[in-house]
């Protein structure tokens, strides 16, 4: 059903919070070496691979190989603080709003 | 007779929409596929070697402790449920691809597996199940006389 396997390799889900956005990826069976997490400009980029285990495959569901993923990032976002994690299998891309784009109260005179 | 019939803008309006309904589509299956009651499947797959059928799950995003595996008249079960982290909430979601919900997989193993002897590990969202072979199936070299 996807155009290309990038989505069955890696899904991803994108969700907004108060004080930033959270990326967070699927990737079960990579280590933090294979995974690797750039920035530049306004685009952010995961990229690695999933491994396939060794042993004859007598079934087969689990998909492997490179993938590239990459996100614009919104205007608002704060690309020095970007911290990236990963635990049981999932990659978690923080990333915070910059101070100045956050809403303000502005009081009246 | 002329006589006024009211259209579903859904499908009244030929094909020029086509791209639409297809891009709706697919916003409708992630958005079902979001529901906390709704279950899902994990990716296995099963090796085999001389000693030991391995079998793995895909499993990202799911803690130990909420993984449960059975074994019972030979029929072998890994059940459990990948909760929806909590920070953000549903609102905040801008796109999804990934699934949540109770899952369960069930295999039949053979009479030639020593049940007495199955291991599991949980380790990177990754599920191994170790599926000793009997002696009795296991290849053997037999020495020449």
């Amino acid at each position: 059903m996807f155009s290309s396997c990038d989505a069955c390799l890696a899904p991803v889900e994108i969700k907004q919070t108060e004080n930033g956005y959270v990326i967070s990826m699927e990737l079960p069976g990579s280590t933090r070496e294979e995974i690797k997490v750039w920035n530049e400009k306004n685009v952010l980029t995961i990229t690695g691979e999933k491994k396939a285990p060794e042993g004859d495959r007598i079934m087969g569901e689990r998909t492997f190989g490179r993938f590239t993923r990459s996100f614009r990032l919104p205007e608002d976002a704060n690309r020095d603080t970007i911290e990236a994690s990963y635990s049981n299998g999932v990659v978690a891309v923080q990333i915070q709003k910059l101070e100045e784009k956050k809403p303000k109260n502005i009081e009246v005179q | 007779m002329l006589s006024l019939v009211r259209r579903d803008p859904r499908y009244g309006w030929g094909l020029m929409n086509i791209r639409d309904e297809i891009d709706r589509m697919f916003r409708n299956f992630y958005d079902e596929a979001d529901g906390d009651e709704r279950s899902w499947a994990p990716s296995v797959d099963i090796a085999e070697n001389q000693d030991n059928l391995t079998l793995t799950a895909e499993i990202p995003g799911v803690d130990k402790k909420d993984v449960k595996i059975s074994l019972q008249n030979n029929v072998l079960t890994i059940e459990g449920e990948k909760k929806q982290e909590k920070e953000g909430s549903k609102n905040g979601q801008l796109g999804s691809e990934r699934f949540y919900g109770k899952f369960s997989r069930t295999f039949t193993l053979s009479a030639d597996i020593d049940a007495e002897k199955i291991k599991a590990d949980f380790h990177n969202g990754v599920l191994t199940v170790t599926l000793p072979k009997t002696e009795k199936v296991k290849p053997r070299q037999i020495a020449i006389n």
